[in-house]
């Protein structure tokens, strides 16, 4: 990435156009994290990598580029949850229209959702601290409260997560296979 | 594909794609990710199925089912084949570690035996002294149940390449005869077993002389008894 900025600055175009490329599917990836809708997301992170390209040749960032970016990034998704509120508080006196900035429902695949309950119960078969720490997840609780709830370290809870993502990966590719 | 470049952040990965993380975790991970093609490319492949894992109801739900179950990890339950053999990676199933285990012992076995000198025994043994000097009682019990272990000293000054020794019985009958026997080592001792198999009754007369001697010229000629 340093490479490629330092070419993409010198006025090197192709440099610069695959800088932003793999900002882009980078924005995307985290937006759709964020917000959830594919339409969104694309906004957003076209919006931010925009906003990155006008600025990165002139702006002084004590940060490195990459954490400058991702707070180029952040600031468009708290600008999109702005307007969203603002939508909303708009249409509670007004007659009800749908907005296209509603945050919408992740699509699950029924075929992605059918391997993937399979290969979690063969993991959860041989892991049950997994499915715990998952339970836990999904509930809401974060990291330390994890950690406190089933009384292990942090370092425990990042290696058994990683275990069980091998454990259930190399159960997804073989049955892509 | 290139390796993480910051294994320390990389941990997180997983608790990332899960929505576990802090905020500030979550942004530091995410920072990596701008850098690291590794940890990009992962969290690109997982993303279908991270989302199943986020949203869906179903998977929330064995989730929960399988979290409830207060049972012990089982790859031990279903039995001893299960135990065994597991329905996970080929890689993690103890049965196929233990017979790597096994498949190793044989090879270092015998490699083990080769190198330590073969099959040999080591036995104890009942002992009598014959030297050239004087006579002395020389006595093997058969009821010991031990090998019996002749140790023939010759005290001259230089000694033969070779010698004759020849076990008798009293009446005559030879038992045992070593020709050109190469045994004597450089202070005159040599050694012979009578397995105890062998041993009888009776009262034997062992002769050492050089080959081709008269067997009246023996170098030593001694008796020794075996009783029961």
């Amino acid at each position: 990435m340093d490479e490629l900025l330092n070419c993409a600055r010198d006025g090197d175009k192709s440099a610069e156009n695959e800088l932003f490329q793999r900002l882009l599917v980078r924005f995307r990836l985290f937006a759709r994290q964020k917000v959830g809708g594919e339409d969104a997301a694309e906004e957003i992170a076209q919006l931010a990598c925009t906003t990155v390209l006008e600025k990165y040749k002139t702006e002084k960032y004590s940060v490195g580029f990459e954490a400058w970016a991702h707070g180029v990034l952040k600031m468009c998704i708290k600008n999109y949850y702005f307007t969203l509120r603002s939508c909303k508080e708009k249409t509670i006196r007004a007659p009800y229209k749908e907005s296209r900035l509603d945050k919408a429902a992740p699509q699950i695949d029924p075929d992605t959702e059918l391997q993937l309950l399979t290969c979690l119960a063969k993991v959860f078969a041989v892991n049950r601290r997994y499915a715990r720490v998952l339970n836990l997840a999904y509930q809401g609780y974060k990291t330390d409260e994890i950690c406190q709830r089933l009384e292990m370290t942090r370092n425990n809870f990042y290696v058994t997560l990683n275990r069980a993502r091998s454990m259930l990966w190399a159960c997804l590719e073989g049955r892509e296979e | 594909m290139p390796e993480c470049i910051d294994r320390g952040i990389g941990s997180l990965l997983h608790a990332y794609e899960l929505r576990a993380l802090p905020d500030e975790d979550s942004e530091r991970f995410e920072i990596h990710l701008m850098k690291c093609e590794h940890c990009f490319a992962k969290v690109k492949a997982f993303e279908k199925y991270a989302v199943s894992m986020r949203s869906s109801d179903a998977v929330k739900a064995l989730t929960e089912r399988a979290a409830a179950d207060s049972r012990p990890d089982t790859v031990f339950r279903g039995g001893f084949r299960a135990r065994l053999w597991p329905d996970v990676h080929m890689l993690l199933r103890p049965g196929l570690i233990y017979l790597i285990v096994l498949l190793m012992i044989v090879p270092a076995f015998y490699g083990l035996r080769y190198l330590t000198g073969g099959t040999a025994e080591v036995r104890p043994v009942q002992k009598i002294v014959i030297n050239d000097l004087r006579e002395s009682s020389n006595i093997f019990r058969i009821s010991s149940g031990l090998d019996g272990l002749i140790n023939i000293v010759l005290t001259r000054e230089t000694l033969a390449e070779s010698y004759d020794i020849v076990i008798s019985s009293d009446d005559g009958k030879v038992i045992a005869r070593y020709d050109d026997f190469r045994g004597f080592k450089d202070l005159g001792a040599a050694e012979i077993i009578i397995p105890i198999s062998k041993m009888k009754e009776g009262i034997y007369r062992l002769t050492v002389h050089e080959p081709g001697a008269d067997s009246n010229e023996a170098v030593l000629d001694r008796r020794f008894k075996i009783v029961d």
